[in-house]
């Protein structure tokens, strides 16, 4: 995790699905005026599961770069304790991400051959299963995180 | 008893996971995971995490989110930006204080694209900063008056975080939106008005005279940029299109402006606004995914109806009720991004309203006000941060520098709650309500 290719590849995949949401989305709009050959009932559902599949893949991201929405900006400015306390926020977010991904295993199993409504060839497991992949890789990230952490800590001593 | 644990450990929980620095998203997940596995808790089950997660992120308003902020940043890079500036410096430059002036004029047309406080300060806000700087203006009358002014965006539309209480109350965006215009105009007569009482009694310098002809010129320049606003609201209300439509378009818009308009962008700057747009989109709809959990948790556990009862014993009517409500914003606010606290809090409010006797459009645009002053308050409101990072002042001058803002700001904020009509007669007005 500790170079950039993972968040190359992130990035290019996450900005396909962004344009694949902007041409359903303006397909649909136009749909509306314009006659098509071909029916679009399906462009609500590729549309919006597009954007949670995007939400996803971001979440190893996001944690690896510091890009998730939290108090640490502020945090790093009113304590000089932060490394330790994002030691503490490791091992939380380690946990939660072996119950998330446990909890994916467990609903892609139950979901069973369900498929979503207007595109029933796109299993909901398969969503599922996608999510617990991404928190798979997020625990790899922080582990990542924290040993980097600890060297750090250790260096400054 | 066991409720009010639970209340407590709901709350309690998150802001301490919260203040150690674990993202909004993973406080919720994890306040959740918490409490499933204490002795007081609805019983544990791990496949509802994952469904919940998933139905949380899986929705077609949501997506208003990635275009508006993407039709923002598009906008930014086009050089609408200079054009508006240029227009608001012709417009009221030379009043007394005139640079402040602009930028309040220039936040409130800004606001019209995109949708974001934080977008505003980073953005033109410290291009404002630096020409008030420039010209001869205190570095803190500067930041004061560009912080202040940048918490206009998310009232007026589009407004993110109004998208996000739309999405979560179930209610219209377009109304909303609408229901916000008033409000926001306000907001920026109430700090027009305190930039003039400043610079007749600090002599603050005036730009230039004026020049009609320089006025028009800059005007039609700036027409591009000023009807974005209109085309998104106008659309909206013209039934032409939806809210997430409306962002939509507004993409295809700001595009075919940088490509064919002022051709000012290049693809490898669209594959940047892209890349900006996907990363804030996801840290923004990965929050909606846990808060879904969180709301289904809460509602488990009958913490609503705890609250409801609480309230309610208070025997407060809906104004009262209202102003109480928005102090724990307003402090909630302090602490937490708008995003999170609005994830966190409509869930637990929205049951709660036809008992409390209010209307959810109307808290909700008392709530997103609230929330944006929550960003300019000390200790941790998220633009001062953000303006000691792109100005050459200091956090307590920042802090300082806001002071003669917050009265007329908190005005504003008691006129619409005790008002309701500022934000409901617009949308009455077009049958929207």
């Amino acid at each position: 995790m500790g170079t950039d290719w993972f968040d190359r590849v992130t990035v290019a995949i996450g900005v396909i699905l962004l344009h694949i949401m902007l041409v359903v989305g303006v397909v649909q709009v136009l749909s509306r005026y314009v006659s098509f050959p071909i029916d679009l009932y399906w462009t609500y559902e590729v549309a919006r599961t597009t954007l949670a599949l995007l939400s996803i893949l971001a979440i190893p991201f996001l944690f690896k770069n510091n890009a998730d929405i939290s108090f640490l900006p502020v945090l790093r400015r009113i304590t000089d304790r932060t490394d330790q306390l994002l030691l503490a926020r490791n091992v939380l977010m380690g946990f939660l991400a072996v119950v998330l991904v446990w909890s994916a295993y467990v609903a892609a199993e139950t979901s069973g051959d369900t498929g979503l409504p207007l595109i029933s060839w796109f299993k909901v497991g398969w969503g599922y299963l996608f999510f617990g992949v991404s928190a798979a890789v997020l625990f790899v990230a922080v582990v990542d995180d924290t040993r980097r952490r600890l060297g750090e800590i250790r260096g400054g001593l | 008893m066991a409720e009010l644990l639970l209340l407590a450990a709901f709350i309690g929980i998150l802001m301490v996971l919260y203040g150690i620095g674990v993202p909004a998203a993973y406080s919720l997940g994890l306040t959740v995971v918490g409490i499933m596995m204490l002795p007081i808790g609805p019983e544990l089950n791990y496949i509802v995490i994952t469904q919940r997660f998933w139905a949380g992120m899986n929705s077609w308003v949501l997506l208003a989110v990635p275009f508006f902020l993407m039709a923002g940043r598009i906008m930014n890079i086009t050089g609408i930006t200079d054009d508006m500036f240029n227009f608001a410096t012709e417009l009221v430059g030379p009043v007394h204080g005139g640079l402040a002036q602009v930028n309040v004029v220039v936040s409130l047309i800004f606001s019209g694209m995109s949708g974001s406080a934080v977008a505003d300060a980073a953005g033109i806000g410290s291009v404002e900063y630096e020409a008030m700087t420039t010209n001869g203006y205190e570095g803190d009358d500067a930041v004061g008056i560009t912080g202040a002014s940048s918490i206009i965006g998310p009232i007026i539309p589009p407004s993110i975080p109004i998208v996000v209480y739309a999405v979560l109350a179930q209610e219209s965006i377009g109304t909303l939106f609408i229901a916000g215009v008033v409000p926001g105009l306000l907001m920026a007569l109430a700090m027009a008005g305190t930039v003039y009482y400043l610079a007749r009694s600090g002599d603050w310098p005036r730009e230039g005279s004026y020049d009609i002809s320089s006025l028009l010129e800059s005007f039609v320049k700036a027409v591009p940029g000023l009807i974005t606003p209109l085309i998104i609201v106008g659309g909206i209300l013209a039934g032409i299109f939806t809210a997430t439509e409306a962002a939509l378009v507004a993409v295809v818009y700001a595009i075919l402006l940088g490509f064919v308009y002022y051709r000012s962008i290049t693809l490898s700057d669209l594959f940047e606004v892209s890349k900006d747009t996907f990363e804030d989109t996801a840290s923004i709809v990965v929050i909606f995914g846990f808060a879904n959990l969180y709301a289904y948790w809460l509602t488990l556990a009958g913490i609503p109806d705890l609250i409801g009862d609480a309230i309610t014993g208070i025997g407060a009517g809906p104004a009262v009720t209202m102003l109480l409500l928005a102090l724990v914003l307003l402090i909630l606010g302090t602490f937490m991004e708008g995003t999170a606290v609005l994830l966190i809090m409509v869930p637990m409010l929205v049951p709660l309203y036809p008992e409390l006797g209010i209307d959810p459009v109307h808290f909700g645009i008392v709530m997103v006000v609230t929330l944006m002053y929550g960003l300019i308050t000390p200790p941790f409101g998220l633009i001062l941060f953000v303006l000691e990072r792109v100005t050459d002042e200091s956090l307590d001058e920042v802090m300082r520098s806001m002071l003669p803002y917050y009265l007329p700001l908190a005005l504003v904020l008691l006129l619409i709650i005790l008002l309701p009509d500022l934000a409901l007669a617009l949308p009455r007005a077009f049958g929207l309500l």
